[in-house]
């Protein structure tokens, strides 16, 4: 018999089920189990990361299955949307390590720009105006009004 | 009598509190900014309250609560605004409103189908105050004799719970729970001071803080989600005359709302219940006791009172587990409890002992927020229906910013940006595989509650497994649990469920 993939999804989401669970158990070997009666800080990192490497091969293993009550109905590939899922995200990267060194300024410049990228439209003149408005009211309400420690430009 | 009298004093207290002029500031705010951001479509209430969360850590407890609560039922009335004039739901409770009150637009109908909406979640939020002052304290007494062996038990129950409503395959909304109590071991365990699965970065050394994985999944997630979709929003353009329903149409509303209420107010003290539950079932059972059913979908007004009734009923009882227990019931609960653990309360049986003033303060200042929204509302749809035509291209930047700063000023460390977004990635890549969030986003919060008391139940029973068993509250949970999970697994019910997911 030959194994068919019916369901891609399914044997994607196992895989990554049950890569997390035997990451977690390799990473928590380090932690000492215990008994039932004295749980060590290892014992129930076991059970859950035992449990959801199982899981994840159920999952993984219904994508094999002709029952599609089991696996879900929907057997299509998954689409992904790569254009905002990397420049939307992106833009929030670019943030997070722009906003102390740079300031904030900045900071919010890059995100509004790499974050428009990622729609479907880019008007020149409406991001510029997005990056003004946005930067300054970041900077009144969140530096000057709530107080956060940053600082609107490079020091 | 006495009992009267000890409920009458409560509420008594409760409007003492939730009437001080600071704490009506923020019942006010809340529900403001909650209608506000509820009203732009693709934000739902995790997102949307782990966003405003931050403001509240500057706020003393009563305020912060009054405040985050006001934001949860005020985006659920802001939800039903724009499924009702541009048939997308703002907030998931109101898919089932887009059926009816969209019809009801379309035919010139704009009007009455906000205002009953109004009305009803007002009605709703009446009923739901009401039942919550009625039945926290007796259940808050039986709470407090349970030990851990209990509160075990029933957080097993809610975690099967969430996995029967979720979405989708069964063994999936499994594994999520699971991953999701594995995300929940990361930091130091606390009765032994081992630092687990932080690889060494003094950022994961106190855990993954629940906000910033809530915003990474709901909040940057859904905004990818959103850009794939490129749906052209068409707001009704014609002016809204009336927004007061006429005498025949209440008549023909104002059963649903009730039978919505209850049924909403049950459904939300279950465990994954709440808001969605609640309006979804009240749809359903509106259509079953119509004379014509064919009406429905077609702009029936029971169709628009009885769903947002129920919502926000269910959206208020939800609280009855979190307050009395301790334990949340869903994802918008779950950020309830961290945000007052935050605010160094422990939530559990003994806050409305120990805090009768923030108990039942929250509890008055839930029907002054919904005397705040009929009166706001009524005045202000013109002002939201303008919010509705802002192009997304001006929003999600402005809205990203927010979640960033926002969880930016959690620890003040820019890194936890970079793990809301990794969780960002990680959640829209599970979405897309047939996966849902809530169920992991419960079990992480759940996880710590959860192994604590497991280690301790087993501690006190000396490593015997049976005190699950033999303590009889602990067993009843067990047992209703294990019948929730074979009625679901029975073919029967599994069909009915996937039809009322897909129908």
């Amino acid at each position: 018999m030959r194994l068919r993939v019916r369901n891609s999804k399914n044997l994607l989401a196992g895989l990554i089920f049950a890569g997390f669970g035997a990451t977690g158990l390799l990473v928590g070997q380090r932690y000492a189990v215990g008994t039932a009666f004295r749980m060590g800080p290892g014992y129930v990192p076991l059970v859950v990361n035992a449990g959801l490497l199982l899981l994840g091969l159920c999952v993984a293993g219904t994508s094999f299955a002709g029952r599609a009550s089991l696996a879900g109905s929907d057997e299509t590939r998954p689409s992904i949307a790569m254009r905002p899922l990397v420049l939307v995200l992106g833009a929030v990267v670019l943030f997070a390590l722009m906003v102390r060194p740079l300031g904030l300024v900045p900071a919010t410049v890059a995100l509004v720009v790499v974050a428009r990228l990622g729609g479907f439209d880019f008007k020149l003149r409406e991001v510029a105006l997005l990056c003004l408005v946005l930067a300054g009211g970041a900077v009144l309400v969140f530096i000057h009004g709530l107080g956060l420690p940053l600082t609107p430009w490079p020091d | 009598m006495a009992g009267l009298m000890e409920a009458l004093q409560h509420i008594a207290l409760g409007f003492s509190v939730a009437l001080e002029p600071m704490n009506l500031l923020y019942c006010l705010y809340g529900v403001v900014l909650g209608t506000l951001i509820g009203v732009l479509p693709g934000l739902g209430p995790v997102a949307t309250i782990a966003m405003l969360l931050p403001i509240t850590f500057y706020l003393p407890p009563a305020a912060a609560l009054i405040m985050l609560a006001g934001i949860y039922y005020g985006a659920q009335y802001g939800g039903s605004t724009t499924a009702i004039l541009v048939n997308l739901p703002g907030e998931s409770s109101s898919v089932v409103t887009c059926l009816d009150g969209y019809a009801m637009a379309r035919s010139g109908r704009a009007g009455p189908a906000l205002g009953i909406a109004a009305l009803g979640s007002f009605v709703a939020g009446c009923i739901a105050t009401a039942l919550l002052a009625l039945f926290a304290p007796p259940l808050t007494e039986v709470a407090l004799s349970f030990g851990p062996a209990e509160y075990v038990s029933l957080m097993v129950l809610g975690l099967i719970a969430t996995v029967i409503l979720a979405q989708g395959s069964l063994l999936k909304a499994f594994a999520m729970i699971f991953l999701g109590l594995q995300l929940g071991l990361v930091g130091t365990d606390v009765s032994s001071g081992v630092a687990r699965f932080s690889f060494g970065l003094p950022d994961l050394a106190d855990g993954l803080n629940f906000v910033i994985v809530g915003m990474g999944i709901y909040g940057f997630g859904e905004i990818v989600a959103n850009l794939e979709e490129r749906s052209d929003r068409s707001v009704l353009s014609a002016p809204i005359e009336r927004v007061m329903p006429s005498r025949a149409e209440l008549g023909q509303a104002w059963r649903p709302i009730l039978r919505g209420s209850l049924l909403g107010s049950f459904l939300g003290v279950l465990p994954g219940g709440g808001a969605t539950l609640s309006s979804f079932a009240a749809y359903t059972l509106e259509k079953r006791l119509a004379a014509d059913p064919s009406r429905f979908g077609r702009g029936a007004i029971e169709g628009v009172a009885a769903p947002e009734a129920a919502n926000n009923a269910g959206a208020q009882t939800s609280f009855i587990p979190m307050l009395t227990l301790g334990i949340p019931s869903n994802a918008v609960m779950a950020l309830m409890v961290g945000a007052i653990t935050i605010q160094g309360i422990q939530p559990g049986p003994q806050v409305m002992t120990e805090r009768p003033d923030l108990f039942w303060g929250l509890i008055a200042s839930m029907w002054v927020g919904n005397v705040m929204l009929v009166a706001l509302n009524m005045p202000l749809i013109g002002l939201w229906v303008r919010l509705l035509r802002i192009p997304y291209g001006l929003l999600y930047p402005a809205i990203l910013l927010f979640c960033c700063i926002g969880v930016f000023s959690l620890s003040n460390n820019p890194n936890d940006i970079l793990i809301a977004a990794l969780f960002g990635f990680i959640g829209y890549g599970l979405v897309k595989l047939g996966c849902e969030p809530a169920p992991l986003l419960l079990a992480f919060v759940l996880g710590p509650m959860l192994e604590e008391n497991l280690r301790r139940a087993m501690a006190l029973s000396r490593g015997d497994p049976t005190v699950f068993l033999t303590r009889p509250v602990s067993l009843t949970v067990l047992l209703v649990a294990l019948a929730l999970l074979l009625v679901t697994f029975a073919p029967f019910v599994r069909r009915k469920r996937e039809e009322a997911f897909h129908g």
